[in-house]
C-alpha cells in the first residue's frame, strides 16, 4: 500500500473535514444568496447543423 | 466491542505539518472538483431549450450568422415552430395582398416559447385583418439576431416581398450579436460561474449589460446609429414606412432602461423612422408574470399581446396601416 494511501487512512480527519466543510461552506452561501437578476443569453453561439 | 471510526489507527505515526497541510488542501480540491463535476451535468433550463431548437431550425449562414432552416417543422417544450421556405415564423407568404407587413427581430419578435399565433407579429396580423381583409403581416425575426442583421435581412427580404411596412421588433441588446462579435460562452468553471452569478460577482447582470451598449460613444451605440442610418436611408429609397418597435428587457420593472429608450427613439425619428415604444405600457405590472418560463425572461402570451396592442395603436395613431 502506498504512504499515500497510508497516510490519507491514518489521517482521514485532516482531508474529510476540510472537504465537507467546502461542500456546507458552498451550499450555504448558494442557498442564502438571493436569487440573481435572470439573464438572457441572446447572441452566444448557437450550435447548428 | 472495537471503535474502528472516529480514530487513527493505534500505530499511526505522527503527520508533519506539510502534510497536514496537504491533506487539508485534498480535502478542498476533491470537494471542489466534485462540485465542478456536479455542475456540468446538463440541466433541462433555457440553455438547452435554445440548443435543442438551434439543432434543429437553425443553419449558419455567411451573411447573417444564421438564419431559420426553409421548411423546418420544430417542438421544443411544447411548443410548435414552423418556418416558411424564405426561412420565416409561420405560413408561406400569400401571392399579392394588398398591405403586407415584413417584421425583423429577435428571439422576442420571433416569439420564443409561445405559439404562433401568440406572438405579437401575429395577433398585429389579425387586427390588422379586422381593418384590412387583404393583408398579410410575415414574422422574419430570427432568434440571436441584432440590429446589423435586420438591416441585411430588410436588403435580402424587402425588394422580393414588396411590403408596404416594415416593423422592426428592436431589444436593448439587438447592439451585441453584430459586426461578426457574438459572445461566447467562456471556457472554464462551471461551478465558479454558478456562484459567481448567485452572489452578485459573475459579472455584468442583464440590465448593467444592455446599459452599457447603448453608452454614447460606445461601439454598440455607434453599431445602433449605423443600422438606424441605414435603415432610415432605405426606407426612403424604397418609399415603405418603417416602423421600430422598442421592446422592453423584462429583466425588471420598473423599467431600468427608459433613459436609453427616450435616446433610441430620438435616434430613430432622427432618421425618418417612425417609434412605437412599449415599455410604458408595462409600468404597473408584476415582471415575473410576464416571463415565458421562470428561467426564461422572454415574453409570454400575456406579455405579447400587451405588445402587439401598444404597436397596433399606434401603428393606427401614425396613419401607418389601412383606414
Amino acid at each position: 500500500m502506498s504512504a499515500a494511501w497510508t497516510l490519507l487512512r491514518e489521517h482521514w480527519r485532516w482531508w474529510l473535514v476540510p472537504l465537507l466543510l467546502t461542500l456546507l461552506i458552498g451550499a450555504a452561501l448558494a442557498a442564502l444568496a438571493p436569487d440573481p437578476e435572470p439573464t438572457m443569453p441572446l447572441h452566444y453561439d448557437l450550435p447548428t447543423r | 466491542m472495537t471503535r474502528t471510526a472516529d480514530v487513527r489507527s493505534p500505530d499511526a505515526r505522527p503527520a508533519s505539518r506539510a502534510a497536514k497541510l496537504g491533506l487539508v488542501v485534498f480535502g478542498v480540491g476533491v470537494a471542489l472538483l466534485g462540485a465542478e463535476l456536479v455542475a456540468r451535468i446538463p440541466r433541462d433550463g433555457y440553455d438547452a431549450r435554445v440548443r435543442a431548437f438551434a439543432e434543429l431550425a437553425v443553419v449558419p449562414d455567411t451573411r447573417l450568422s444564421h438564419r431559420l432552416r426553409p421548411g423546418a417543422r420544430v417542438e421544443v417544450a411544447g411548443v410548435a415552430y414552423r418556418v416558411s421556405s424564405l426561412g420565416t415564423r409561420g405560413p408561406e407568404p400569400s401571392a399579392s395582398p394588398r398591405f403586407r407587413v415584413v417584421v425583423l427581430g429577435d428571439s422576442v419578435t420571433m416569439g420564443w416559447g409561445v405559439a404562433e399565433s401568440q406572438t405579437w407579429p401575429a395577433q398585429v396580423g389579425r387586427a390588422l385583418a379586422a381593418r384590412s381583409h387583404d393583408s398579410e403581416v410575415i414574422n422574419a425575426a430570427v432568434l440571436g439576431w441584432g440590429v446589423a442583421q435586420y438591416v441585411a435581412r430588410f436588403d435580402e427580404l424587402v425588394p422580393a416581398l414588396a411590403p408596404k411596412l416594415v416593423l422592426v421588433g428592436y431589444f436593448p441588446n439587438d447592439p451585441a450579436g453584430t459586426d461578426g462579435a457574438r459572445t461566447t460562452r467562456t471556457p472554464g468553471s462551471e461551478l465558479y460561474r454558478l456562484l459567481a452569478a448567485r452572489l452578485g460577482g459573475g459579472g455584468m447582470s442583464a440590465t448593467a449589460h444592455e446599459r452599457a451598449l447603448h453608452a454614447a460613444g460606445s461601439p454598440g451605440w455607434r453599431t445602433v446609429q449605423r443600422a438606424f442610418r441605414t435603415l432610415g436611408a432605405r426606407c426612403r429609397e424604397t418609399h415603405i414606412a418603417c416602423a421600430i418597435a422598442l421592446l422592453p428587457s423584462l429583466t425588471r420593472l420598473p423599467y431600468p432602461l427608459a433613459d436609453e429608450h427616450r435616446r433610441l427613439a430620438a435616434l430613430g425619428r432622427a432618421h425618418g423612422l417612425h417609434v412605437v415604444d412599449v415599455a410604458p405600457t408595462l409600468a404597473r405590472r408584476e415582471v415575473r408574470m410576464l416571463w415565458v418560463a421562470a428561467d426564461d425572461t422572454h415574453p409570454n402570451a400575456a406579455a405579447h399581446a400587451l405588445y402587439a396592442d401598444a404597436i397596433f395603436r399606434s401603428l393606427v395613431a401614425q396613419e401607418l396601416v389601412p383606414r
